[in-house]
């Protein structure tokens, strides 16, 4: 049976995990890890629960940067006034995740760790080029939201390490984001595949940065990282919309699993690929997230 | 203080407030002084001999009271090794051999629930691995793999459902229902049209679990239990022990759920076996991945022919079905009954020859399920009734005003049917939804709209008894003794409500009991959407024999003939002399007699011949409509209900707000089943037996707009709705896909994925949609799978 510690602080927290053996397992909200013990997944000989530890519950707004504290929960950051201002796509891509129960519960820095595929979060920040904060007895670092996570349930968290922050850059004020959560099934389900665009444009429509990615259908979100060169700056015009599209349904490769097969989550992905960018280049309904 | 007067004079509704505020007595609750929790070990194959069940691990872990396994049983004697409601085809524990994955080997007793689930996993089973079959078709054909190689022994108590059972062909049970000569009306046809469609398994999905504790010391056996059957619990409990009725009480207070998985036993016999070998209470709680392999819906497959005119009149259909009955026949040998009356659906067809099978595969034992074999039958009937309607260039719902049975029609049981409503159901629902016959579909982008509409009916378990005691308190207040079990349907507030209408009093001052057999008098079972019907008569019955023992009694004390006192608002008085009377609380006062009780007794007569499907089917028939409009995204195929309109014909309606509730109830279950409720199997192993892979809908999935018209007629039955408004759902859905898309699925469930495919392969052929595309499925002459 798992032994409980509860650490109140950052640093005893990093403690407790320096001097883990083998089979120290951190817990913030609980709804992942307890899922998965509940199902015999895990069998953790001491479970490191960081709800009492303070000062990792925050929202901060700056001039160039939004920084969420790791142990926030996602149903504060889905009714955050401040970030719903500074990200609103963000905002409302956290209050699709699964229900109100869940959100209630669980927390920012936990969701990333886990490194679900069937994710919202992971997709939108990553196309916002957010980075986490890592932290340890040894030190801190900070690594990009997509160098993070490394493979399916897999980042390059070391043992002793903690996320603390993410802290995700605020986009120029011509900067427009959408998120398309689809899900196959019941509206409480994971997403089948999700699709988080980032479009820079000028005035006259010429594009400087688009990103895209997209989120569910691989371990981890998938990028093309050419989609401005792609349209040579040309303008995301219907066609280029659909281009785009096509080019990540060539390119990736899905998972199958019980939303959806692999060849289906493809021809999903490139046709929810071209929506995301129309809706957020073409229809003035940029910078809002979507359940489809 | 007047507020208070007027709380006593008007008391909550029963239930209302327990409901709300959390304090409603579930069954998952119950807690019995000294229990030990029993966790079973289930097989991991799906057909084999056991070869050796090794409990020492299990044993010797700290915690372990015993372990209690098959060949113990065998090796104690003094009870009987298997249960079943019609055939006693179903291990306690298995012994000999084990027919699916997820059958109980083995219960390991411990005083900690968790400490029982650690050492379950110490047992270790050997199996010697026999063929396995999963498909009704594959399990029927020659050289299959055969489950029995002996009939299993009846159980005589349920006498209405006679045996056609063909084990070599691992057919437990075979039902026919064949009037006039469809061979030579389809020879003649003008049109002919042969379907395949297929149902899969699907979960109840109960909040609450199963869920049992059993204390079988001494010469007696207790059960507290979430069944929706307490009396067929106490019989075969009573058949186990070699005991008498009155040796085994059953116990059952609210249910989280139900949807016909808690009907009949399923784990009552092993805790009670496990209890009386230990010597101490036994309680098991079914974890979710155990629940869906306790009690599923039938899978079923079923071709369909049938013959039309040229005016798209329904002159044959022959059909035959197959239900997937899983390992053991449960209640699927009565299934088939429903089944096949089920499918010549709510038409006058003349001539008709349907066989239906309950096939045992090596898949879990599937059982009763809200809609009763009519979900899976109606999903290929009403499916067809578009394709053919198209065929002939008739409008869907004329096709149906011109087939739909009338006051006077011989159904295909040879019944004379009256008290019918189909045409204005469907005047109703096609005014709800806005049919309009030309209507093409509406486009927005990827988004494409249409509409479709279906036609059922279902018929409740025929024959049927209920008893109830109804008892007069001396203050006026009344209890409803009765064994129908309340499930979350509201059968007690409707109880109460029709108990206090035939007063004359506020319902509030009517209580009605949860069951326990020791005391609540027989009722035959809590399913088939018959409590409001049968219980609820024998509880009206039970009211008027009360009422006359009050009005003897009154007449003595307001010196006045019997004949001269009517009871009336709550009081018994002398007819014509409003000054003469007593309230019902003086008159038990004066009158020194305690108490009254009125006892009622409720008996439906009727019964098909099996071979013929001949004879009177139902006591009442329950006519349902549905009509949906659905809007389908032509890049991922996810179909959306906007809205949903419901009519159903209700008889008596007693609880306006409750019936209404129940038919909302089918209609979440019914959207679960028409979008994404399905059992996956791989090789006999359940893959999504878990809340987070087997999806339920969640309150989003519901239309935008729903509404269920009830007609009424109070002069007639009450009419259950616990069922009737579901079976309607998934075909309509279908149908409106269909119109939107020109894709048809024949297989449920409507899985965007499914569509997807459709839509693509719809448009590589050419096919326009709208229901002017042929593709999959396109009707005519001739066969379509």
């Amino acid at each position: 049976m798992a032994r409980l510690l509860r650490p109140e602080t950052v640093s005893q927290a990093l403690r407790l995990l320096a001097d883990g053996e083998v089979g120290t397992k951190l817990v913030a909200g609980g709804t992942a890890v307890m899922l998965m013990m509940r199902a015999g997944l895990l069998f953790p000989e001491r479970l490191v629960a960081l709800e009492h530890v303070a000062d990792l519950d925050y929202v901060e707004v700056e001039p160039d940067a939004v920084r969420l504290g790791a142990l926030t929960r996602l149903r504060d950051l889905e009714r955050s006034v401040p970030l719903a201002s500074a990200l609103p796509t963000l905002a409302r891509a956290i209050g699709f995740v699964a229900n109100h129960r869940v959100r209630n519960r669980a927390t920012i820095g936990g969701c990333l760790s886990e490194a679900d595929y069937a994710s919202d979060p992971p997709a939108v920040l990553a196309s916002l080029g957010a980075r986490v904060r890592l932290r340890s007895v040894r030190g801190e670092r900070e690594v990009p939201v997509t160098d993070f996570l490394v493979g399916y349930y897999e980042t390059v968290l070391e043992h002793d390490e903690l996320l603390t922050e993410v802290v995700i850059p605020r986009p120029g004020p011509r900067v427009r984001t959408t998120y398309l959560k689809y899900v196959s099934r019941s509206a409480e389900d994971r997403p089948c595949v999700g699709v988080a665009a980032y479009v820079d444009a000028d005035e006259s429509g010429r594009t400087e940065e688009v990103r895209v990615a997209v989120g569910a259908a691989t371990a981890n979100p998938f990028m093309l990282g050419d989609v401005a060169q792609m349209l040579g700056g040309g303008p995301l015009d219907a066609g280029a919309c659909r281009a785009v599209g096509e080019a990540y349904e060539r390119a990736i490769e899905p998972i199958g699993d019980v939303r959806g097969s692999s060849d289906y989550r493809r021809k999903v992905t490139g046709r929810l690929v071209a929506r995301a960018l129309e809706t957020t280049a073409l229809s003035g309904h940029g910078n809002g997230a979507f359940r489809l | 203080m007047e507020g208070r007067t007027e709380d006593v004079a008007h008391p909550p509704l029963l239930d209302a407030e327990d409901r709300v505020t959390g304090r409603t007595p579930f069954v998952v609750n119950e807690e019995v002084s000294g229990m030990l929790h029993g966790k079973l070990v289930r097989s991991s194959a799906a057909h084999a001999h056991l070869v050796g069940v090794d409990t020492g691990a299990a044993l010797a872990h700290p915690g372990v009271r015993a372990v209690v396994t098959g060949a113990l049983l065998v090796a104690r004697g003094g009870m009987e090794l298997e249960f079943g409601p019609v055939v006693r085809d179903q291990p306690v524990l298995a012994y000999d051999a084990v027919r699916y994955i997820g059958e109980p080997i083995a219960l390991v007793v411990a005083s900690d629930p968790f400490v029982a689930e650690e050492a379950a996993s110490l047992v270790e089973v050997t199996y010697d691995h026999l063929p396995a079959v999963f498909d009704v078709d594959e399990a029927t054909a020659p050289g299959a793999p055969v489950l029995f190689r002996a009939e299993p022994e009846r159980d005589p108590a349920f006498v209405d459902v006679t045996l056609r059972a063909d084990y070599e062909r691992n057919v437990c049970n075979v039902f026919s229902v064949v009037r006039g000569d469809a061979s030579a009306a389809i020879s003649s046809a003008d049109h002919v049209f042969e379907h395949v469609f297929e149902s899969p398994a699907a979960g109840a999905a109960p909040l609450e679990t199963h869920v049992v504790v059993a204390d079988a010391r001494g010469d007696r056996v207790t059960v507290w239990t979430s069944t929706q059957t307490p009396h067929i619990v106490r019989r075969q409990l009573a058949l186990l022990f070699s005991l008498p009725l009155n040796r085994v009480r059953v116990v059952v207070s609210a249910l989280g759920g139900g949807f016909g998985a808690k009907a009949y036993a399923a784990i009552e016999p092993v805790a009670a076996v496990a209890s009386r070998l230990v010597g101490a209470p036994v309680r098991i709680h079914l974890a979710r991945d155990e629940e869906f392999v306790t009690s599923t819906k039938h899978a079923m497959r079923v071709r369909l022919r049938t013959a039309v005119t040229n005016d798209g009149l329904i002159v044959a259909r022959q059909a035959l079905a197959r239900y997937n009955a899983g390992a053991y026949a449960g209640i699927s040998p009565r299934k088939v009954m429903f089944g096949a009356y089920g499918l010549n659906g709510p038409y006058h067809i003349a001539n008709v020859d349907i066989h239906v099978e309950a096939v045992c595969t090596n898949t879990p034992p599937a059982g009763a399920y809200r809609g009763f074999a009519i979900n899976q039958a109606a999903w290929a009937y009403e499916q067809q009734m578009d394709i053919i309607a198209e065929a002939l260039g008739i409008d869907a719902a004329e096709m149906r005003r011109r087939n739909l049975l009338r006051d006077g029609d011989t159904f295909c049981t040879g019944e004379t049917l009256e008290h019918l409503h189909f045409h204005e159901l469907l005047d109703t629902v096609t005014e709800r939804i806005g049919w309009d016959p030309d209507a093409k579909p509406e486009r927005d982008g990827d988004l494409v709209r249409a509409k479709g509409i279906s036609c059922v009916i279902e018929g409740t378990i025929t024959p049927s008894t209920s008893t109830a005691t109804v008892r007069l308190n001396g203050d006026g207040s009344v209890d409803v003794l009765t064994s129908s079990v309340e499930m979350g349907q509201g059968m007690r507030p409707a109880l109460a409500s029709l108990v206090a209408r035939r007063l004359g009093i506020d319902p509030g001052l009517v209580g009605v009991s949860y069951v326990d057999t020791d005391l609540t008098p027989y009722d035959q079972q809590t399913t088939a959407s018959r409590s409001m019907a049968s219980m609820g008569r024998a509880s009206e019955l039970a009211t008027d024999d009360m009422v006359e023992k009050v009005r003897q009694l009154a007449a003595e004390l307001l010196e006045a003939d019997p004949s001269d006192v009517a009871v009336v608002g709550g009081h018994a008085q002398v007819v014509g002399v409003p000054s003469r009377r007593l309230s019902l609380a003086e008159v038990v006062g004066r009158s020194r007699v305690g108490n009254l009780h009125g006892e009622g007794t409720f008996v439906t007569e009727g019964g098909l011949d099996p071979f013929s499907g001949q004879g009177v089917g139902s006591a009442h028939w329950h006519q349902s409509l549905g009509a949906a409009e659905i809007e389908v995204d032509i890049a991922t195929g996810k179909v959306r209900i906007l809205r949903y309109a419901g009519a159903l014909f209700a008889g008596d309606v007693v609880d306006a707000v409750g019936a209404d509730h129940q038919c909302e109830g089918c209609l979440v279950f019914g959207v679960g089943n028409a979008l994404f409720e399905e059992l996956v199997f791989d090789k006999g192993q359940l893959t999504n037996a878990s809340l987070a892979d087997y999806m339920v809908p969640s309150l989003d999935d519901m239309p935008d707009a729903y509404g269920f018209d009830l007609a009424t007629d109070e002069n007639r039955d009450v009419h259950g709705l616990g069922e009737p408004a579901l079976p309607p759902v998934a075909p309509a859905v279908a149908n409106a896909l269909y119109r939107a898309t020109g894709v048809r699925i024949h297989s449920l469930p409507i899985s965007a994925e499914r569509v997807l495919r459709g839509v693509q392969a719809e448009r590589r052929s050419g096919g326009a949609g709208g229901g002017t595309g042929g593709g999959t499925g396109g009707g005519g002459t001739g066969s379509r799978a």
